[in-house]
This record gives C-alpha cells, structure tokens and sequence, in this order.
C-alpha cells in the first residue's frame, strides 16, 4: 500500500435522505443542501435550498431521490450534487475530475447491494475520485473522540483514536437506526431498526392540525416548520397532556408556557410563520392581533415527537424507542452490554426536539439493569452535522484510519466493481 | 383416501377446515372438544374409533406459503398488523396527495443555478452547461434509467428482504415488556380509559366518542 498516492484534499458527504451535509476537511461546519427538488404551484421546478428563498412556499411537491431511505435514483441525485459542488461548496475543478480528492461517503445501514453497487460506479467512473470509502454513518462517530467525552461528561484520559464501545441512535427523516459500534466497527447483528422518522412525524401533526383546526395536508413545508419550532418532548406525558387538556377545555386566555400561539403566514409578511411570543404580543396594537390569522396548539406539541417513544398513541402497532434500544443492547454480547449503554450517542435530525435526551435517559434507567452507567450524549445544535465532523476526523488519523479502509481509484480499476461490495458491504 | 371437510360455523373462528386421515368412508370430524368425542362415535356407526383430525387455519396457511408469517399465526394479529402497516402508509409520506400527482421530472435543459451573489429569483442566469447522462457505459445505465425500488427489489437475489423483516423489534424477541403503552383518545389526545367495541380505538369521553363514530370509526354503520 505505501506506493498508493493519496490525494491532497478530503471530502465528506454525509448523503441524509434529508439533506446533504457536505464539506472539506479543515472546515468548521459542512454545507447543508436539501436533498430534493421541489415544484411550486405555478409548476417551476427548483433544486436544493432553492426553496428557501422562494417568496411562496405553498402547495409546493418535493420529489426526493431517496425512497424508504434507499438511493434509488441517482439521475436526480447527480443534478443536487452537482448543485451543491458548483453553487454551494465552489469547487474548482471539472466536475468530472476529482482526481486529488478522497472521498467519504455515508449509506443507510443494509442497502440494497445493487443501489450501493451503483453508488460505487458513480463515485469512480462519473466523478473520478481518488479514494473513497462507503459507510453508514455510525461507524465513523467513534472517531469524534473528544467530542463524544464532552458530551458523555467523561473527563478520562483520551489515549487512543476512537472509542471502543459506543451506542449510535440516528434519528433521521426515513426512520431512526439503533446501532452498536465495537472497535470501531459496527456490530450487525444488533443493529435495529424503528421505521419512525422526521417524516412520520410531520405526517402526524398534519393529520393533527387539519383534523383539528385548519386543512394543511398540502402545506408540507408549513407543517415541518410548525414541528421544528414549536414541539417539545414531555417528561411526565400523562401529566403533561391532562394539564394541557384543561387549559384548552378553560377556553380562557391565559399566558402558559404549555400553549403556543403560531402565527400562519401569509406571504406578505411572512412566508414560513413564526410563534407568537409574549414581547410580540406587547408590541403590537389589538388590530394588528385581530387580522393574525393565529393556530393555538396544545397536546400536539407533545404527542407529536412521544410517537418515537409511544408509537401506539397514532394507532401503530410497534415497539417504540426505548424496546427497540433495549433490544439492541440486548442483542449485543454479554460483555459489551454494560459498556454500550455507558456510551450512547444520539445524532440526527429528530433530536433537536427539546427534551428527547433527558426522556431517553429516564426511561433507560427504568428498564436497565441497576449496576449499568447509563449516559447519553447529545449535541443538540449539531446533531445533523455530528457525523459529518466525525468524518473529518477519520480523516485526521489517516495513517490508521482512513488509509486502511479506503479503495482507490487503482484499485476499483484493477479488481472491479465488487471488490468495492466485498470491502464495504456488511457481512452477516 | 383423505377428506376435507368444512366445519360448521361457531365453534372457533380461526378454523374452517379439518381433514381426516387414515379412515376409509365419511366421518364425523372431531371437533377437539371432549363432550364431542361421544357424538362422533355415535354418529360414524360403522367405525367409533378415534380418528385423527388435523384442523387447518386458512389465512395462516396462505401466509405460511408465501412467507410472511412473521406473527404467532392468529388471524386478529395479522389483522392488526396489517391495519397498522396502512395506517402507517398513510402517515409516512411527505406529499399528501402523492398517488394522484404526476411524478416530478428534472427540466430537460437542467436546473437553472442562481447567480452566485444573487438571492433572487429574477435575476438568476442560466447555467448553460447541459446536463451529461454519463460518461461511461454503466453510469450512463445508471443515470438513465428510471427504476425505482421496487423494480430494484424485484432483480433482487440476495436475502436482504429477509434481513430487513427481521430489523424491526417485536413483542417476542429478547425483550423487556417493561415499556407500558401509553392509552390516549384518539380524537383530542387526552388520557383515556375506553375503547370503541367495534374497530379497538380509544376514546376519552362520550363527546369524543361521538366524534370517532361520526369520522374514523371503520366499521360504523348508521
């Protein structure tokens, strides 16, 4: 391997069925561009984070390249990263030569073997990387060490590149994975799946809110903003929701921290809405008020994000969070048991909800054992980029890192196609 | 020679067929039940030996064959399975009304890329760059085609299918039924102590009882 050249720059792209986090190593924060296009009502079709600077954002249709979180058309997901190379990230070169770059690339855990196949040939004969290595996204936070020792409030000495044990849970938009990584690599026979994600939550609220209150079930982008801004997880769910029961049973106008009052767009002023916020309220004069057309939520900003935990309560006949956790830790070995649920990490998208991690962490400690250390860390103003910096440093320990598992370009040109699939692919 | 015999209506409703072996000539099937064993010894007559009865459930049959028999085999769980895998379609999408639209296609001439300074939407010019559908063999496969993932699911020939079944926790693997679930009202998500006697949804109070019946309720009839 010594006479293999690398090349000089890194890349990462953590390629979510969301949006794309993409960026060079050495930055600070990765770009982040929707990974879609859209059709807004008078039939345009826009790509990437176009959207967000389109001036009427209803009844707009996304398309994704991604289905049940599997790359499945890459005709749509070439045009977004070329996109994103040339609007976003500013590379120089031809997009067709990126011989001085190494490459790595996130997949959903279990791909089809085929969609990862295509994955590989695109990567090498389209783009012309140098290196590259192809891997679920888990793997690679171990390697964001320091990190994962300030979250987990563990001040131990740091000598060695990654942690041996770690609990990974990413609860992206598709659904959410439960995976243990040992040494570095991921263990899968306890990986475990919950087909629950951002998507089935805004799902949910939109059939909330238009049964409910006003019709929403075209306003996709209107019902994420509301969910974004306004959710948050209970600790005491059946105390939660009877207190806010009543409140909204009192029909009486009170200022409570359990009621908030968003405020719809309409296209003049707003195209996204906002909340209403008490110092608002004092600045503006009552007619200003009166022509807000104002939605008032209660119980759906809790029973929104409880369905990862409580997945019964929309009807569905599923374990929830913490069973699908337990399980996985269950279905690791005996030893690694302890060690696991001293060292969970939560990334992806759903958790920046607030509250998710001190639920978790209440009704771990409930159902583990009592001698088990139970910590979880959690990033919350990072948690979709976490693995994208992960990344990075894999990167920075390249000799015993990134150099031992990555194929390159020689090497996809000698051996082929499935030489890729034998390297990266999991072995069960 | 075997029969297979209907069983009449009202004794358990999972089962409606048994087949009888080893007999020769029609006889009473046994029904399993020991107050029975007397009316089919009486009724054969010719033969009042204890046959052997093997009854067969239809639907667990069906599912056995074509292999999604991922429940204990009682019908009322696979039809809860089932009633919860439509509700959970028709959750988890993203365009409500996605069946009815017509797919989404990428612009022939391409994407239009905004002015690298500019935000607005007005004054974004034109890339210029046509898009390229490969530059190789296989990516220009790749890149035309317009597969999606069941036709991918179709050429399939590994056992990932029945890696992906398996992913999910049940309630009968290695598992702590520690996790109470939670019973809330299906119409205003308060706390709830009934359930509606004709499709199994909670409710919390006649008024929103009377709403279920009106909207949701599945097996209402006025």
């Amino acid at each position: 391997m010594s006479s293999v050249s690398y090349g000089s720059k890194n890349l990462v792209i953590d390629n979510g069925s969301y949006e794309i986090k993409m960026g060079y190593m050495g930055e600070k924060l990765p770009i982040t561009v929707p990974n879609c296009i859209v059709r807004s009502k008078d039939r345009k079709v826009y790509i990437g984070d176009q959207l967000n600077y389109l001036s009427d954002v209803s009844q707009v249709q996304i398309r994704r390249p991604f289905e049940k979180g599997q790359l499945t058309s890459w005709e749509l997901e070439k045009h977004i990263w070329d996109y994103s190379l040339v609007e976003k990230l500013r590379v120089n070169n031809d997009l067709g030569n990126f011989n001085d770059t190494n490459l790595i690339l996130t997949e959903t855990p279990f791909s089809l073997p085929q969609l990862s196949k295509n994955c590989d040939q695109i990567v090498f004969e389209e783009y012309n990387f140098n290196s590259y290595y192809r891997t679920p996204v888990a793997s690679l936070i171990p390697w964001n060490i320091k990190s994962n020792r300030l979250l987990l409030n563990d001040d131990g000495p740091i000598d060695k590149p990654y942690d041996d044990f770690q609990l990974i849970v990413d609860s992206g938009f598709n659904c959410t994975w439960v995976i243990p990584v040992i040494y570095g690599v991921v263990y899968w026979k306890g990986v475990k799946k919950l087909a629950i994600g951002g998507r089935l939550l805004s799902g949910y609220l939109r059939e909330l809110i238009s049964f409910r209150y006003y019709d929403v079930t075209d306003e996709t982008l209107l019902v994420n903003n509301i969910k974004e801004k306004s959710c948050f997880v209970a600790q005491d769910y059946n105390q939660t929701i009877s207190d806010m029961i009543n409140l909204k049973n009192s029909k009486k106008n009170t200022d409570s921290n359990l009621m908030v009052e968003y405020v719809l767009p309409d296209f003049k002023t707003t195209t996204t809405g906002y909340i209403l916020t008490k110092e608002m309220k004092k600045q503006k004069t009552a007619s200003e008020l009166e022509n807000l057309l104002v939605l008032k939520l209660y119980d759906e900003r809790i029973s929104t994000p409880e369905l990862l935990i409580h997945p019964e309560i929309a009807q569905l006949k599923k374990k929830g969070l913490t069973s699908t956790i337990i399980d996985s830790i269950q279905s690791s070995p005996e030893l690694a048991r302890p060690l696991l649920a001293a060292n969970i990490i939560l990334i992806g998208g759903n958790f920046k909800i607030p509250g998710f991690k001190e639920r978790i962490l209440k009704n771990l400690k409930e159902n583990l054992p009592d001698f088990y250390n139970t910590r979880i860390g959690l990033d919350k103003e990072k948690c979709t980029t976490y693995g994208w910096e992960s990344g990075c440093k894999l990167f920075e320990n390249k000799d015993i890192g990134f150099n031992k598992v990555c194929i390159t370009k020689e090497e996809y040109l000698e051996h082929g196609v499935n030489w890729c699939a034998k390297r990266f692919n999991f072995n069960y | 020679m075997s029969f297979i015999e209907e069983i009449p209506k009202g004794y358990k409703t999972s089962l409606y067929y048994s087949s009888l072996y080893g007999g020769t000539g029609a006889k009473k099937p046994f029904y399993g039940d020991d107050s029975q064993k007397e009316n089919a010894k009486s009724f054969g007559g010719r033969n009042s030996r204890y046959q052997q009865v093997v009854n067969y459930d239809v639907a667990v049959l069906e599912a056995n064959a074509h292999g999604q028999n991922n429940n204990d085999g009682s019908t009322a769980e696979m039809k809860a399975t089932r009633k919860s895998n439509k509700r959970l379609l028709e959750l988890d999408r993203e365009n409500y009304n996605e069946h009815q639209l017509a797919k989404i296609e990428v612009p022939k001439e391409g994407f239009d890329y905004f002015g690298n300074s500019s935000k607005n939407l007005n004054v974004m010019n034109k890339s210029g760059r046509r898009f390229k559908l490969g530059s190789t063999p296989n990516t220009k496969r790749i890149l035309s085609s317009k597969k999606n993932l069941n036709n991918y699911l179709d050429e399939d020939t590994s056992n990932i299918l029945k890696i992906w079944a398996n992913l999910e926790t049940r309630d009968n693997t290695n598992q702590i039924n520690a996790v109470p679930e939670l019973k809330t009202c299906s119409i205003c998500g308060n706390n709830s102590s009934y359930t509606c006697v004709r499709c199994g949804t909670r409710f919390c109070s006649i008024k929103c009882g009377d709403t279920h019946n009106e909207t949701r309720c599945s097996n209402y009839a006025v």
